[in-house]
């Protein structure tokens, strides 16, 4: 009896000794995190609009050459000299959430470059779908009036590009989402903008 | 005359049994997750070692110190609670401080909770010897891990990158060795390293005795 005592009286004093670390932890870095977290959809824009920045300034750099604007639950980010629009876009992909920028000409249609910021898919098949050559395949493409992984070999239209081979699911899922999303995101900026 | 003496002191033993002769990869072979996943870059591998060195060395200290009081039927746990602690702590640090490594290390930060050498040495020395020698021994398995990684690491990046420490440093015609970035390259160089600190240090493994 007196050992079982023992035994948990020593796991309180364990536990509210770690947890104290933690929070200290916790108390001293999250404001930091979540300052980097924040620099990182800032320099996913800024590199999508090929605006120089040095990661000490970022905010002041990014705070100068673009422009937010708030409508409804969007919050669109304008380059005031080229009229590209930034947006972020979210979904959930095989193993976890997908987020990312969608960065378009003043158009609303052409896609000048998208991004991802976080992704869980698996190494070397879904995951591929942050790598910088597939990424790339997107630009100049246009949404008319979606977007398609294409799966089938042959050229593809204006509005699609390849698929990744072997993550049928994560492409199948990316282009849910990033339609979605571009829907949406389209009824709110034409709203505003007629 | 005291360089001498140095190599029959306690510490100095146990430092050298962490580099070489019990070094946590290459002679007891654990942590090998770990040191295939983020030993494509030097710049990862110094972070992951560094990582693993700091959570070996408080969990140590913190093991050592209160290594009469834990209880027998808990003491694993208590083990685990305290990694995890620290292990909490350096990817906190690792992401406030140092975004782009802590990135790149993705999830590997999180998993030194399961790095067998950690538990391993908590098991092994620190739940049995006094703090400043468990100090010592983290240490020196921290740093046994760092070196085999960084290494590994080293030829990697330059083979499959042209590449030490992000400098170029083959010329600017060099074929990457695409492999050397993947997994297959983290196995074949983990292996030859391995076999060749063995031969290094006369570590033959004898064949189990059968009854």
């Amino acid at each position: 009896m007196k050992d079982n005592l023992r035994v948990i009286i020593f796991v309180i004093v364990m536990s509210l000794f770690t947890s104290g670390i933690i929070i200290g932890v916790e108390a001293l870095t999250s404001e930091r995190i979540q300052n980097n977290q924040d620099a990182k959809i800032k320099i996913a824009i800024l590199e999508a609009n090929d605006i120089p920045y040095a990661l000490a300034s970022i905010n002041d750099t990014f705070d100068e050459e673009m422009n937010i604007v708030n409508i409804d639950d969007w919050t669109f980010y304008v380059n005031p000299d080229t009229g590209s629009i930034s947006f972020e876009i979210s979904g959930n992909g095989v193993w976890g959430p997908i987020e990312g920028i969608l960065t378009l000409e003043d158009d609303f249609q052409t896609i000048i470059n998208v991004s991802i910021l976080q992704q869980e898919e698996t190494p070397g098949l879904g995951g591929v779908l942050a790598e910088p050559q597939y990424l790339e395949t997107f630009v100049g493409k246009i949404f008319n009036p979606d977007f398609q992984l294409n799966k089938d070999p042959g050229t593809n239209a204006d509005n699609e590009i390849d698929a990744i081979t072997g993550a049928t699911n994560t492409s199948k899922r990316f282009q849910e989402f990033l339609n979605d999303d571009y829907e949406q995101a389209k009824i709110a900026w034409q709203s505003q903008n007629e | 005359m005291k360089l001498i003496r140095v190599k029959y002191t306690k510490w100095f033993n146990i430092l050298r049994d962490g580099i070489s002769r019990n070094n946590p990869i290459v002679v007891a072979v654990l942590g090998i997750c770990s040191a295939l996943a983020v030993s494509n870059k030097v710049e990862n591998a110094i972070a992951m070692g560094l990582g693993v060195t700091f959570v070996i060395m408080a969990s140590s200290l913190t093991i050592s110190l209160i290594r009469n009081i834990i209880p027998q039927k808990v003491r694993m746990v208590t083990y685990m609670v305290v990694i995890s602690t620290f292990t909490i702590s350096v990817q906190a640090f690792l992401q406030a401080y140092f975004m782009p490594i802590a990135d790149a290390l993705g999830a590997y930060v999180g998993l030194i909770i399961t790095n067998c050498i950690v538990m391993g040495r908590q098991e092994a020395f620190a739940a049995k010897n006094p703090v400043k020698y468990s100090l010592i021994d983290g240490f020196a398995s921290g740093m046994g891990y760092t070196f085999v990684l960084v290494t590994v690491a080293a030829i990697r990046e330059i083979l499959a990158f042209g590449t030490l420490l992000n400098m170029q440093v083959m010329s600017a015609s060099w074929e990457r060795w695409v492999v050397m970035a993947m997994a297959p390259g983290g196995f074949f160089v983990l292996a030859l390293l391995i076999w060749g600190v063995r031969e290094l240090i006369h570590y033959y493994e004898k064949p189990e005795q059968t009854l």
